[in-house]
């Protein structure tokens, strides 16, 4: 159903029409709520050594930075990362400091670069995501007892070594179901 | 490239930038709520803990849906992990079995006179009453910690503050509890502290947490230092919460500063888990006894000293 001219004044639509609004309006919900799902699966009972489970949200959250940042505002990251910080026992507000920072990085970094190959994506994401790891790690020390540093690096590592799966996934859901329909309004 | 192509700010109406602008202020807002709950978190760090308690609830359902096909892929990895280095493996472990038949013989003879002397001295074991016990339904991925997450909470009788264990040996203790799930501090993790013994010496010692796989141990006093590679450590029981004689750690590395060790007992993905109550040392005999030794502490604190 293509959804009424923006101009139409709202007493002029249908019920239908109206009804129809409202749904797209609940689609914005979807990409936070993806993110929230990333960082479910990235709490996967899964106790190795060191950490090295990806950290699926994070690559998910540069992703929407860099290739759809209307999707998913900056400040959306703030309560995003509280929930983070919860499921991952950080302590609280770590990730809600530099999550939203993180996105607006990439959101300048990317304003600067042109880009000609995927490849490109996955070497500009790894000193985002390692800076991230070490900056998480200082707010880590500032509020909680002292930890090593090896952990978070292989937490950084590992989500730089899914970071490309996660990439193709995101660009061909992205494709095949949401271009359309922004192309609809 | 980000899609739809961004605007340039030279195009743009009044209306535009000044919805900019109040994005730009809300995000800076955003960002200083953050801040504060940090500096928070550091000053009150147990404030969030009913909030980890609900999110332990949110997870740990999830993951026991899906609990089977990830323990199928692990069980393959840990298969494909078998085969790497088999040979080598094999002789390494020959040469072990060699020395634990050895090692079998004199625990079986230690346990025999352990019983006999037990019997002797009419110890009384303290019976540990069991909470109850639940499958490991979730961690805490993520660096910052380590923990895992069990599928009971407070419905079930979980508490804050209570040891958690396998029959191979401890795991950590409870930490925030949900009403379906509670957190588990893991034994590894940087902020946990178990009293220890070393069964071979008897010396108390304290095992600290690092966030990574071995555990430090702290040995003060003047016989310092003195483990050697398969040292077991168990719990001594001090302080109370931890029963003592549960196996916690084997000695990986005496010749450090701070020996290494690796813990007895690790959590996996649909592992049972057994939540004691807290361990509460024996004390009122001994108050009772003290009496007998020394009459005057019986004496009330206002009568005239002699």
């Amino acid at each position: 159903m293509t959804p009424p001219h923006p101009a139409r004044p709202w007493a002029s639509l249908s019920g239908r029409e109206r009804a129809g609004l409202m749904a797209r309006r609940l689609l914005k919900l979807i990409p936070p709520f993806l993110v929230m799902v990333c960082f479910l699966l990235s709490t996967a009972p899964v106790f190795l050594p060191l950490p090295s489970w990806p950290n699926f949200g994070l690559i998910l959250v540069f992703l929407f930075a860099v290739y759809r940042p209307g999707q998913l505002a900056a400040w959306v990251a703030v309560p995003l990362g509280l929930v983070a910080d919860l499921m991952f026992g950080a302590p609280f507000g770590a990730n809600a400091v530099l999550l939203p920072l993180f996105m607006i990085t990439a959101i300048w970094v990317d304003r600067l670069a042109l880009r000609v190959h995927w490849l490109s994506d996955w070497l500009v994401a790894t000193p985002f995501i390692l800076i991230y790891q070490l900056a998480l790690w200082r707010l880590c020390l500032f509020a909680g007892p002292d930890l090593p540093f090896t952990p978070f690096l292989t937490e950084g590592l590992a989500t730089l070594a899914a970071f490309p799966l996660v990439a193709a996934i995101f660009v061909r859901l992205q494709r095949r179901y949401v271009d359309g329909e922004e192309d609809a309004e | 490239m980000a899609w739809p192509p961004r605007k340039t700010r030279s195009g743009t109406s009044r209306r535009a930038r000044t919805f900019a602008f109040l994005g730009r202020s809300f995000l800076t807002l955003a960002i200083g709520v953050a801040i504060g709950l940090l500096v928070m978190s550091r000053l009150a760090p147990d404030r969030a803990d009913d909030l980890r308690g609900a999110a332990a609830d949110v997870v740990a359902p999830f993951w026991a849906v899906l609990q089977v096909p990830v323990e199928t892929v692990a069980g393959i990895w840990n298969d494909a992990g078998a085969y790497v280095d088999a040979a080598r493996r094999v002789q390494r472990l020959e040469k072990r079995e060699l020395l634990y038949r050895e090692h079998r013989r004199r625990y079986d003879k230690a346990i025999r006179e352990n019983a006999e002397l037990k019997s002797l001295l009419d110890v009384v074991d303290p019976e540990q009453t069991r909470v109850g016990v639940f499958a490991i339904a979730g961690a805490s991925g993520g660096a910052a910690a380590r923990q895992a997450i069990v599928a009971g909470g407070a419905q079930d009788g979980v508490e804050s503050g209570q040891p958690v264990r396998t029959a191979a040996g401890l795991i950590g203790r409870t930490v925030e509890v949900g009403r379906n799930a509670a957190r588990v501090l893991l034994i590894t993790d940087a902020s946990s502290r178990i009293p220890v013994r070393v069964v071979r010496t008897g010396i108390p010692a304290l095992l600290l947490g690092q966030g990574d796989a071995t555990v430090e141990i702290d040995l003060t006093g003047p016989t310092s230092n003195d483990v050697v590679l398969g040292d077991r450590l168990v719990t001594s029981g001090d302080g109370g919460l931890f029963a003592p004689g549960i196996p916690v750690a084997t000695v990986v590395a005496p010749d450090e500063p701070r020996p290494l060790a690796r813990p007895a007992a690790l959590p996996a993905l649909g592992q049972f888990v057994l939540v004691e109550q807290p361990y509460v040392p024996p004390l009122s005999p001994i108050a009772e006894d003290m009496f007998d030794i020394m009459p005057e502490a019986a004496r009330p604190a206002d009568a005239p000293l002699p």
